[in-house]
This record gives structure tokens, C-alpha cells and sequence, in this order.
């Protein structure tokens, strides 16, 4: 069955790029600029709710940390709601949308859900874990709506021709391993941003899954020259991999290594680590999620040959 | 998959493992370097000489033997400190970092030497304000912390005499 709906697309479309560009950017900015604590109340905070716009009183009261963590709890509220629209969709058409889609958004709702149950701990408990866990969350969020993107798109029915089983194995064991490192790493990126996980346990898995990203770009481009789709996506992969290597090196030589003290201004060194962790993070996501749909499109979509 | 492919497989389940290892039981190390201090006359500099004889630097303390802080591990506190404290109450405890700044109430500045009771901040927090109960630390990391606290409200406490006695 073909799971295309104009409102179905749109709405996927609108939840990620709603996570990706205001809840994990707003989000990778208040763990840079470590204003998560700006005002210790979920999700009320004393006389405005979650749904009030008063930003200036807001700053004015908590300062503009506060601004900042507010305004990240509303663009989470906003995904919550494209995602329970979205979900509740699915069931509303459940005779023309495939059981797949319809479970999928509905864990999406779920996880999302357990999303804002997480923010509201890390805020009430302070607890480290709890934060780190909240930033993986984030990633699987991502995740979810860029399979449930990739399900509801126009073309996703296509077939293309199939191709060596060997090479279909093969793909399918890399992309499957680097989205499991890729997970690692965010969980080790989200504990060094925390404060609370070593240097060198990210080095060596930002290494590591870079290594394995980048072979399997080159199995793809070298391999599977009739899968345009996938080669698609291995071409913007290998962009955002570079583009996320060299933001590495910045976070590293800014916020660790010998630049620090470059910056002699505290308010400018502020700034510029702030911009460049959360540039680092952000393009972390879209790594993840590039990767994520070159994964689903190897599970889903290249078919084996046939001995026969 | 051939044998090559099989033997970077496994060492990429094998490098990640041990990554994920070292993120977990891997100590963060936070940048810390010495605050600057500016003297505004030459008898202040005379006198930060003379506290740093008793105390340390910020980054390195120690804590005269008259001061009940004398046994504490200091050393440490500064690294739970640097880790939990330092990006709100800056690396001289004067809470003069681009983290105060978007704050309100302000963090409390320790060097002042007005902080009535560090433990039960530290425990409870304090209610409507960024500054949160520090409770989930382990015990040693509370201990040593609420001890480095501490030790910059004394420090802060002995400058403003050292200093008060250039004004009589």
C-alpha cells in the first residue's frame, strides 16, 4: 500500500524540520550557553504557563536565559503537537494509511512525549543522566520522522533494479553498524557536553564512525550506480561529514585545546564557543539523519538479484 | 561480507565499546586557567601576594592551618567546582561570567563573604532562582565542592580585611 498523503508528507516534514531547527537547535544552545537551570519550574513558571508569550517580562524577571529555555519548551510543545495531529491523522485514515506508518508515528508520539517527561527531570532532579538521556531522545525523535518522512513521500513506492546479494548484505551490516555508533557517539557527545564523559571516548568514536560513514559513501558511489536515490543521499552524507569534521576540530580547539585563551574577550570567547558547539551539534543531527535515511532506504529498498 | 571486511567490522564494534568504556569511566577534564587579577594600586598587590601565600591560587588552594578548611581536598573541590559551578559563579567565585549575565536573581558572588549557610544552599537550592540542589552529587564530590565553596567565601572573607586595613 502506498502510504502517500499530501497532509501526511507535510505534516512529517513540518515535525522534523520543527525538531531539528528550533527544539535541538534552541536545546544545543542552552546546554552551550548552560542556561538550562535559568528558572528551576516545569512547565509553568510562576504566573505564565507554557503557552505564554511574554518574553520581555520573562527576561525580565529571570533574565534572558530564562528566554531561551522558555522559548525551547514551546518549539518542543509545537513538535508534540504537529506529532499528535499527525499521529491521530493516521488513525483517522487508518482504511488508506499502512499499519507501518501508523505505528511508526504513534511510537513518535510516544518517545516524544517521554521527551518532555525527561526535560521537565533534568529540570526538577539537575541530574546529569537525565540530561544526556534527554539529548539522545532528541536523536531518536530525529530519527523516527526521517524514516516516517522517507514513508510518506510521493515516490517511495518505486522499485529500482536489484542488485548483487552480496552487495545488499554488505550494506545493510555498515549502515547498521553506523547507526549504532553514530548513537554511541551522540551519547558520548551529549556526556562530554554534560561535563561528564572523557575527551578521548568521543575522539575515538567520532573517528570510528566517521571511518565507517565514509565507506560506506564510497561503497554506495562506487557500487550502486542504479540507485539514484541512494546516491543521492551518500553525496549530501559526504557533505555534512566534512562540514561536521571540520566543526569538530573548531569545538575541540575553542572549548578545549590551544584556542581558548585566543580569544581574550570572555564575552566574545562566549559567543564564539556557544556558536560553534551548537553549530557542532546541530550538524550532528543532520549527519544522523542523513544517515538514518540512507539506512532505511538500504533495509527497505535495494532488493537482492535472484540466482534464478 | 569478504575477510578484509569482517576483520574492519569487528574493529569498529571493537573501538567503539572500548569509546563508550572511557565515556563512562573516563574523568571530564574542564578547562580551568587562573583567573586574572587586576590590582588597582600597588598596596592591592601587595596584599594578593600576602593571600596567596595563605590560600593558593583559585586553581591550585590550599587553606591556612588556622582555617577549619586545613584537611579539606581542595584541589578536588576546585575540579567539582570548575565542572558544576564555575560557568555561573565564574573562577573567582565573583559570578562575573557570560552565564551570570543571563540570570535573575543574579548568582550569588562568594568572594563577598556573605553566604550564610553553603550547605543547605548546596542541598536545597534555592526556590524561583537558577541555583538547584546539588543533592544528586556523590558524597564526595558534595563534600569536597561544598568545601571549595567554602574556601572562597574564607578567602573572600580575609581579602576584605587585608584590604579594609589600607582604608583606616
Amino acid at each position: 500500500m502506498s502510504n502517500y498523503s499530501a497532509v501526511l508528507r507535510r505534516l512529517s516534514l513540518a515535525a522534523l524540520f520543527v525538531t531539528v531547527a528550533l527544539t535541538c537547535g534552541i536545546g544545543g544552545t542552552i546546554t552551550s550557553a548552560e542556561v538550562g537551570m535559568a528558572y528551576p519550574t516545569w512547565p509553568n513558571i510562576n504566573s505564565g504557563s507554557l503557552f505564554s508569550f511574554f518574553y520581555d517580562e520573562l527576561a525580565e524577571s529571570f533574565g534572558s536565559g530564562s528566554v531561551v529555555e522558555h522559548t525551547h519548551r514551546q518549539a518542543a510543545s509545537l513538535t508534540g503537537l504537529i506529532m499528535l495531529l499527525l499521529a491521530g491523522y493516521t488513525w483517522a485514515k487508518r482504511k488508506t494509511v499502512g499499519s507501518d506508518v501508523r505505528n511508526l508515528a504513534t511510537a513518535a508520539l510516544v518517545v516524544v512525549i517521554a521527551q518532555g517527561l525527561l526535560g521537565a527531570f533534568r529540570v526538577l532532579e539537575n541530574d546529569y543522566l537525565v540530561a544526556i538521556l534527554h539529548a539522545l531522545g532528541a536523536q531518536l525523535v530525529v530519527a523516527m520522522l526521517v524514516v516516517l518522512c522517507q514513508k510518506t513521500s510521493r515516490n517511495w513506492s518505486d522499485t529500482f533494479a536489484p542488485v548483487a546479494a552480496n552487495k545488499v548484505a554488505q550494506l545493510k551490516s555498515w549502515t547498521t553498524l553506523a547507526m549504532l555508533l553514530l548513537f554511541a557517539n551522540l551519547y558520548s557527545a551529549a556526556s562530554l557536553r554534560h561535563k561528564q564523559g572523557a575527551f578521548d571516548g568521543h575522539l575515538i568514536l567520532a573517528i570510528t564512525t566517521s571511518v565507517v560513514v565514509m565507506y560506506i559513501i564510497y561503497l554506495i558511489s562506487t557500487g550502486l550506480k542504479e540507485h539514484k536515490a541512494l546516491r543521492k543521499h551518500a553525496r549530501g552524507l559526504a557533505h555534512l561529514l566534512g562540514t561536521q569534521l571540520a566543526l569538530g576540530v573548531a569545538a575541540w580547539a575553542f572549548l578545549l585545546g590551544p584556542l581558548i585563551t585566543y580569544l581574550p574577550n570572555e564575552d566574545t570567547r562566549f559567543l564564539v564557543q556557544a556558536l560553534i558547539a551548537t553549530g557542532h551539534l546541530l550538524c550532528g543531527v543532520l549527519v544522523l539523519a542523513k544517515t538514518t535515511a540512507v539506512w532505511y532506504e538500504v533495509k527497505s529498498r535495494l532488493i537482492a538479484k535472484t540466482d534464478a | 561480507m569478504s575477510g578484509r571486511d569482517n576483520f574492519f567490522f569487528v574493529l569498529a564494534i571493537f573501538l567503539g565499546c572500548i569509546a563508550l568504556w572511557r565515556t563512562t569511566q573516563g574523568q571530564f577534564a574542564a578547562p580551568d586557567a587562573e583567573p586574572v587579577f587586576v590590582a588597582t594600586n600597588d598596596f592591592e598587590l601587595t596584599q594578593h601576594a600576602a593571600l596567596e601565600l595563605s590560600y593558593g591560587t583559585f586553581t591550585e588552594p590550599s587553606a591556612p592551618s588556622t582555617s577549619v578548611l586545613s584537611n579539606s581536598n581542595l584541589i578536588r573541590g576546585r575540579q567539582v567546582y570548575a565542572v558544576n559551578c564555575l560557568h555561573c559563579h565564574g573562577s573567582d567565585g565573583r559570578a562575573q561570567t557570560p552565564t551570570a549575565a543571563l540570570l535573575n536573581p543574579p548568582p550569588t558572588n562568594l568572594f563577598m563573604g556573605t553566604v550564610r549557610d553553603v550547605e543547605t544552599v548546596l542541598r536545597y537550592g534555592i526556590p524561583s532562582t537558577a541555583m538547584s540542589s546539588f543533592a544528586a552529587l556523590s558524597d564526595d564530590d558534595y563534600n569536597d565542592v561544598r568545601d571549595y565553596a567554602l574556601y572562597l567565601v574564607e578567602r573572600g572573607t580575609a581579602w576584605k580585611v587585608l584590604t579594609e586595613s589600607s582604608d583606616e
